[in-house]
């Protein structure tokens, strides 16, 4: 015999409606009442019609991807990691561009709802706003990807910045370097405090004192690199290693070397950040960390996939690392 | 740190499928500043609901909601000054615990000074300080938990939000987190609505309960009152483990006095001073009504001195289940009504299942309801 809903309300003593909406994987159920209802359909062998519930759904095979600016290096290596997986798998991509905007957004989730998209992955742009949280309350599918929330977890993919930092320090210590500068945005920035937090704790792994002089935050540009670079001359003992922990940063460094006359790496050696079309045309070639944006792109729309597909995800929140390429600068 | 003004407040859910569900209808609650306040009631009440429109997260269909002196119902979430508490909550594993507390204060592109000075206070008062450097996989669950806590610390919000935070805990931890909820409050004197199914997490953290049944606000006390005085019926059977048993009776004149007859030979007085005060009482007479009787108010005479119980309110019961409870034991006796009511009576009591045995009713304790309305008469 099988059991309807309505006996399932009965068993658990709640309202027919809360048993539709703990089967459906809809809001406005507790965590426990959503289990205990899960835990008798399931006892009980519980059969809801898929089709029905398919056809009632409507979702098509389409989801939304918002960042802010596509035409950022970033995020359009994500974005085509996000649509190569996606389209792999059967699946259209919408991208909104939000300029970090948090009304843009919302109206963007509105937009995608309302045309049923099937799902939507959050990237970058720093905290969630409520109105993520609250979708993200329900069980309509998310994905983060390199974007934090406070106060629920959310399904999401992260690269670690810090790791990144830490090999390039560690590689110029590898390298014979004990006093090594390191160049980054401003002081009260996310990027720039992970950045040097990795660098802290190459240090401290080696036992070697950290030097604040050897820090110079700047703006994120080249202009910050150049500027950086003159700053550090000035010091009684100029360091002969740097670590410029952004692209145009690194940009910016390196010219100002050359400028003075100096050789890299035999007077200076330099490790940048990010390996983008900026990068690629520094002479001599960078040495620098490379973040796995294709590689956020694809683990994220697989896993926004899953939870579509409502398959079990392996981890909640997925963390990647960040590498170093070695090139000649170092 | 503010008061929180519920006026009026009802939320309506405009659902496809469902129609029109009423989830809270009319709630008016008068938080103040500094109060632990505890929502509770059985699932589908509105807790989470009510909760999730004082933060934001959730729009308020009709009434106003107040944090201080603002009208809050369009002031988007970020602004409310409030910080949320989830029983999951999301430690990022490459962060340690330093981290994990600092990262919303950094994003918000707070002075790294302030943020260093947040979150070592924040460390010191959840007594996490040694555990900075951890990260998230080498602490234990109430150890996170902390953590968690801490994040919302580090807000320092005005008020404090809190859906059921302790129920991914087991049962040890929760008792444990529970105390320390409680110390944290005591310190830190912010606002917070905490909301719970629990009614034992209520009664030990709170310092007024709301009880909601069925969107609708039920009784707004302190524990003690909400113990001794409830309503009506519901929030008498809601509150309190085991629950109040309720008996059919009619109140009968009987000499000088009212007494509660109900099936079976079962008879009881009615304590004089109480029905003189109970005038509306009189307006019952030969009515039929609800008593109540908290499990822990029938008392087994075997154990009691002889002034502890009232001879004269003797009724028989017979002994169907023994449930020993440790220093306590709970009876379930049969008393010639519809249902069992349950007793919990001392180890010392050598109630055997199948005796005939006598109890007293503790008479002062018990509860008279209205069998239509389930109000209480008073
Ligand atoms: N988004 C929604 N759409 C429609 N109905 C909803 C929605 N959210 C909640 N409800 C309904 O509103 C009522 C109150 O739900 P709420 O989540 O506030 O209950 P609760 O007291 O928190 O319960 P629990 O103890 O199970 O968490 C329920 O009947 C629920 O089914
Ligand atoms: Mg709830």
């Amino acid at each position: 015999m099988t059991i309807t809903m309505k006996d399932i309300a009965e068993i658990v003593g709640v309202s027919e409606s809360t048993v539709s909406r703990a089967i459906n994987n809809k809001e406005g159920v507790g965590q426990e009442t959503r289990k205990e209802i899960l835990k008798v359909a399931k006892k009980n062998n519980f059969q809801p019609n898929r089709l029905a519930q398919n056809l009632a759904k409507q979702e098509t095979n389409v989801i939304g991807l918002l960042l802010p600016d596509i035409a950022s290096l970033f995020y359009s290596d994500v974005a085509r990691g996000v649509q190569d997986y996606a389209t792999s798998q059967g699946y259209q991509v919408i991208v909104c561009n939000t300029d970090d905007d948090k009304e843009q957004e919302v109206n963007y989730m509105n937009w995608l709802q309302s045309n049923k998209v099937a799902g939507m992955i959050f990237l970058g742009g720093g905290l969630v706003n409520n109105q993520i949280v609250k979708l993200g309350l329900t069980d309509y599918p998310i994905v983060l990807a390199n974007r934090l929330v406070e106060e629920v977890p959310l399904p999401s993919v992260i690269i670690d910045d810090t790791i990144g930092a830490l090999k390039a320090t560690e590689h110029l210590l590898d390298k014979g370097h004990d006093r090594i500068a390191l160049l980054l945005g401003p002081n009260n920035s996310w990027q720039a405090q992970n950045r040097l937090q990795g660098y802290k704790r190459a240090l401290k792994n080696r036992d070697i004192e950290y030097d604040q002089d050897l820090v110079i935050h700047k703006s994120w540009s080249r202009e910050g690199g150049y500027q950086g670079f003159l700053e550090l001359m000035e010091l009684e003992e100029p360091p002969r290693a740097i670590f410029a922990a952004d692209e145009l940063m690194a940009a910016g460094v390196v010219e100002a070397i050359k400028l003075g006359g100096y050789f890299i790496p035999q007077d200076i050696a330099v490790v940048g950040f990010d390996d983008t079309v900026v990068t690629s045309v520094i002479d001599p070639p960078l040495t620098t960390v490379t973040r796995p944006m294709y590689e956020l792109g694809e683990r994220s729309a697989k896993k926004l996939l899953n939870l579509i597909n409502e398959e079990e995800i392996k981890e909640e929140i997925e963390i990647l690392e960040s590498e170093l390429i070695i090139r000649e600068s170092t | 740190m503010a008061k929180v003004t519920l006026n009026d407040i009802t939320k309506v859910y405009h659902s496809n499928e469902e129609g029109d569900v009423l989830a809270v209808e009319d709630a008016n609650v008068d938080i103040k500043d500094k109060e632990f306040v505890v929502l509770v009631g059985p699932s589908g009440c509105g807790k989470s609901t009510t909760l999730r429109m004082i933060a934001g997260l959730e729009e308020i269909t009709s009434g106003e909601l107040y944090i201080g002196d603002n009208l809050v119902n369009d002031v988007a979430p970020k602004d409310r000054d409030i910080a949320m508490v989830f029983q999951n909550y999301a430690l990022y594993p490459h962060m340690n615990v330093y981290d994990n507390m600092a990262f919303g204060l950094k994003l918000r592109k707070f002075d790294p000074d302030i943020i260093d000075e947040r979150v070592t206070e924040a460390a010191k008062i959840l007594d996490i300080e040694p555990l900075l450097d951890r990260k998230p996989k080498e602490l234990s669950g109430g150890q996170r938990q902390r953590v968690a806590m801490g994040r919302a610390i580090v807000r320092e919000p005005k008020v404090f939000l809190m859906d059921e935070p302790l129920s991914n805990l087991d049962a040890k931890l929760r008792v444990q987190m529970r105390a320390e909820l409680s110390k944290l409050h005591e310190r830190l004197q912010t606002t917070t609505i905490y909301v719970t199914h629990d009614q034992v997490e209520a009664m030990t953290l709170a310092d007024r309960i709301v009880v909601l049944k069925d969107g609708i606000v039920q009784q707004i006390d302190d524990p003690i009152s909400l113990y001794s005085e409830p309503n009506n019926m519901f929030v008498g059977g809601f509150i309190g483990s085991p629950a109040m048993n309720f008996l059919k009776a009619t109140i009968k004149e009987k000499g000088n006095d009212l007494v509660l007859v109900g099936k079976g030979d079962f008879e009881v007085t009615i304590p004089d001073d109480m029905a003189k005060t109970m005038k509306d009482l009189q307006t019952y007479i030969d009515k039929e009504v609800a008593l109540g009787i908290r499990p822990e108010n029938i008392l087994d005479p075997a154990v009691h001195d002889d002034d502890e119980y009232d001879a004269d309110n003797l009724i028989d019961a017979q002994v169907e289940v023994v449930e020993p409870m440790g220093s306590e034991i709970n009876l379930y006796l049969d008393v010639g009504a519809e249902e069992s009511i349950v007793a919990v009576v001392d180890v010392n009591s050598g109630a055997e299942v199948g005796d005939e045995m006598e109890f007293a009713f503790d008479m002062n304790k018990m509860h008279i309801f209205d069998a239509e309305t389930e109000e209480a008469i008073i």
